[in-house]
């Protein structure tokens, strides 16, 4: 799936997503550039790319700064991620 | 159909995108020419599906912004040599995957480069980049480990919230003293991880209180590691940057 990204930089925001299928990247091209002219029509450049992955999950993960704040992103993740490391690992207190 | 652009026409484009003042029509002409990377990039990605079974999130084109911003940053840059404007990002659990997958990558398209931003880090970024060559267009492939990741999208959202120079090494010092102190702290953890990581693969009849008591080390220091950073965020917040929400 395709998700088109709309951020705002100047307030730190996500201002709209929105999801394509595989098969609609003509149209996601598209949204975008009409996006992007009507921003442009009224003085305004932001943050427009279009992002694709099999999932709308896998995008929130590896571009996690769009949707999260610095606190979010930083918050306790590495007991998941070892979760398939040695060892039997219980959850340690932060 | 759009007729493809000439390199002479995207360079004349990229000179008319550094001017900061863009009229319609050059973005109309620049979705053109970032469409133009799709079959590109849908080749890397096919060949990527080959040597791993992590799918990549791929970035079909660069943004308009982005692009402005590199092109005014770099000016000597030609908008039709940018390597970046299309890509994915493949992020692994460990160096070790690392660096196979950007050997893989490097058999699978002879005509690659690896960048290896791990020892010599940008701004504090690292990450392993292949910049594959295909069908005429560039790709680059973002090779990130977990850790590298958290780093890079820590940087961005500074970058996205305060100053976009904070990718390059500028906005607020302190930071910037954070980020660097970040990255140089991953940097001599992630090679101690990685001993632990072969450790314990290569010792598997040591008794699990002893593998745990190793992996929950790497555990702890990498959230000591998380703590710092977010201690600075708060005490950033305190002095009033405006960083996040």
């Amino acid at each position: 799936m395709y998700m088109l990204i709309d951020y705002d930089q100047k307030i730190g925001k996500l201002i709209s997503h929105q999801v394509f299928a595989d098969s609609e990247r003509g149209v996601a091209e598209r949204t975008r550039l009409d996006l992007e002219l009507a921003q442009h029509a009224v003085g305004v450049m932001r943050e427009v790319v279009i992002l694709r992955a099999v999932d709308e999950a896998q995008i929130r993960r590896t571009h996690r700064r769009y949707f999260q704040t610095l606190d979010e992103l930083l918050a306790p993740y590495t007991l998941k991620r070892h979760a398939s490391t040695p060892g039997k690992i219980e959850p340690i207190s932060v | 159909m759009s007729k493809p652009l000439t390199n002479s026409q995207i360079d004349k484009l990229g000179d008319r995108l550094r001017d900061g003042e863009p009229s319609a029509e050059d973005l109309a002409q620049l979705s053109i020419y970032r469409t133009s990377f799709a079959p590109a990039l849908a080749a890397v990605v096919a060949g990527i599906r080959t040597i791993t079974s992590i799918e990549p999130t791929e970035r079909a084109a660069k943004s308009t912004k982005s692009i402005i911003y590199k092109l005014q940053r770099l000016s000597t840059t030609q908008l039709s040599q940018m390597q970046d404007i299309a890509g994915c990002r493949l992020n692994v659990s460990n160096m070790f995957m690392q660096v196979a997958y950007a050997k893989k990558l490097v058999v699978l398209f002879p005509a690659s480069r690896i960048q290896d931003l791990r020892v010599q880090p940008h701004s504090g970024y690292r990450a392993i980049h292949v910049v594959v060559r295909t069908d005429q267009r560039r790709v680059e492939v973002q090779l990130r480990t977990d850790l590298q990741d958290l780093w890079a999208q820590c940087a961005e959202s500074w970058a996205l919230s305060v100053d976009p120079a904070i990718k390059y090494g500028g906005g607020p010092v302190a930071v910037q003293q954070a980020l660097m102190d970040f990255s140089r702290a991953i940097q001599e953890h992630e090679p101690q991880m990685e001993t632990e990581l072969l450790a314990c693969c290569e010792n598997p009849a040591l008794p699990d209180e002893v593998l745990d008591a190793r992996w929950r080390s790497v555990i702890e220091r990498e959230e000591k590691l998380r703590a710092t950073i977010l201690d600075f965020k708060r005490e950033a917040d305190l002095r009033q940057f405006r960083l996040g929400d």
